[in-house]
């Protein structure tokens, strides 16, 4: 195997196991014979020295995130796992949506409950009505307009990112990983959102578009409940992140996809406190650390198990039935695949054609001696490598 | 049908090809602007095949290594020609409004 074959099935092994045991060869053979070039000279230096195009990384990397992330046809595992992170996204946009609705309802009330600190600043208005695009970007995805919702989901990261240089350079670089973290956090539903492929199934929108205000209402009441001068309830964004995904973890429909939907942002939300925890004994906070840490604990208490529920729950589903198959194929010896054709009384069968392209090459010989290749029917000088299949079309 | 699932579905009409054939193929077809890449073309043929368009034809080898071919089935050939009328008929109204509203022709 040249160098530059073993970097390109490296790449291609960012697919599902039983996709490239149907077409992994079949790749790997079209990838070089386009990457080889036909000038001897080049060709020895390609094969000894060439990288896959960075192109040819992103295609199968985008064929690996369609076939993981699986839609309809897939097989129930990748198709859980589809589920999985289509939740995410859907409830990480919704979160944000609810927050940008509710920071616009903060804005209003904020003056009236402190009259002494709080006179809105032209930004932050600013800032505040440049949010309402999460909603825009929310009702789009619901709608199923999902390059609409991408676009606009990604242009939604911008304040997100100027506020937090906007910080950097004003208070210094103390809290620069809080605000990184936050921000990570934030863009996590929109790269989720690469789960929102072709062959995804269209979201049911009744229940998403209800959630809507229903949240925003919440969360203005929890705030209007909490946050009034000389308030004894601490209440910061990533506390109420753990309270929602606390009530989520317990409330949530049952099946792997919402487990595993519910565990992924269980872990999003302790690194989000975790951090901001951090910034809390910088500080000195003393109640703020207690109670962020009571929420960090309580957080993993929950997540820890739900995440190993969804793990193996998603484990023991089939990652085969319904995979998209090419011609059965199986392997000769350990190095060379060959066609097995279905024989009379359901015996594997090597056609002659395969049967030269395993015996013009020294590994038979040398190494492996194939047993039911006609060519080499007394060939077992060597160790055999296993038995043939008997199951036409079965790769052993 | 996507673009790419059509000009491979195109490339399969006259006689089975094997990948790296599809993708000269379709690059000669589309005059350069369509170039596949390995990934995609397999995203495109996998669907193909399990939704039972193009079929997986025999293996030869070359250069000491297995090529699969591929070919076009009967619903692969229906769904092609479904497709060209589609767009041949989508061409045609536009065709026929250009002409009518040349500039000058208005006025």
């Amino acid at each position: 195997m040249t160098e530059l074959e073993r970097r390109y099935r490296r790449v291609l092994r960012l697919l599902p196991g039983p996709y490239r045991q149907a077409w992994e060869e079949d790749m790997v053979a079209t990838f070089l014979a386009g990457a080889v070039p036909a000038d001897p000279e080049a060709a020895a230096f390609a094969t000894d020295y060439g990288r896959p195009d960075w192109s040819e990384v992103v295609s199968v990397f985008g064929l690996a995130v369609r076939l993981r992330l699986g839609g309809a046809d897939a097989p129930p595992r990748y198709l859980a796992w589809g589920n999985a992170v289509r939740l995410v996204a859907l409830v990480g946009l919704l979160v944000h949506a609810v927050n940008a609705l509710a920071g616009i309802g903060a804005l209003l009330w904020l003056p009236e409950r402190f009259p002494a600190v709080a006179v809105p600043s032209g930004t932050v208005t600013v800032l505040a009505l440049l949010g309402l695009s999460w909603v825009v970007a929310y009702l789009a995805l619901v709608g199923g307009y999902l390059r609409a919702a991408r676009l606009i989901a990604t242009l939604s990261l911008a304040p997100a990112a100027i506020s937090v240089g906007m910080e950097v350079a004003i208070t210094g670089t103390d809290y620069l990983a809080s605000r990184v973290v936050e921000l990570a956090v934030a863009a996590m539903p929109v790269l989720a959102l690469a789960a929102f492929h072709r062959e995804a199934a269209s979201v049911r929108p009744r229940p998403w578009l209800i959630a809507l205000p229903v949240g925003a209402v919440v969360e203005t009441s929890v705030l209007l409940a909490t946050q009034f001068p000389g308030g004894a309830v601490f209440v910061d964004w990533p506390g109420l992140a753990c309270v929602a995904v606390l009530v989520a973890a317990f409330v949530h429909r049952r099946g792997p996809s919402w487990t595993a939907a519910i565990a992924l942002l269980a872990g999003a939300t302790f690194v989000l406190r975790a951090v901001t925890l951090l910034d809390y004994l910088a500080a000195g906070q003393h109640t703020l650390i207690i109670v962020a840490l009571g929420e960090g604990a309580a957080v993993l208490v929950v997540g820890v198990p739900l995440a190993v529920r969804a793990i193996r729950t998603l484990r023991d589903l089939p990652a085969t039935a319904g995979y998209p198959q090419a011609a059965p194929t199986a392997r000769c010896c350990r190095w060379h695949p060959v066609a097995w054709k279905p024989g009379a009384g359901g015996q594997a069968r090597v056609s002659a054609r395969s049967c030269l392209f395993a015996a013009e090459t020294f590994c038979c010989q040398r190494i492996h001696a194939c047993q039911r290749c006609p060519a080499w029917p007394s060939a077992p000088r060597f160790p055999a490598y296993g038995t043939a299949p008997t199951v036409p079309g079965r790769p052993r | 049908m996507t673009e790419q699932a059509f000009f491979v579905l195109t490339a399969l009409v006259d006689q089975p090809r094997h990948g790296y054939g599809i993708v000269g193929e379709v690059a000669e077809l589309s005059d350069g602007r369509v170039r596949l890449k390995v990934g995609t073309l397999y995203g495109v043929l996998d669907r193909l095949v399990a939704e039972g368009l193009v079929d997986p034809d025999r293996e030869e080898v070359a250069n000491g290594r297995l090529r699969r071919f591929y070919r076009l089935t009967e619903s692969g050939r229906d769904a092609l020609a479904a497709e060209a009328a589609r767009q041949a008929a989508n061409a045609r109204v536009a065709t026929k409004r250009l002409r009518a509203w040349q500039p000058g022709a208005a006025t």
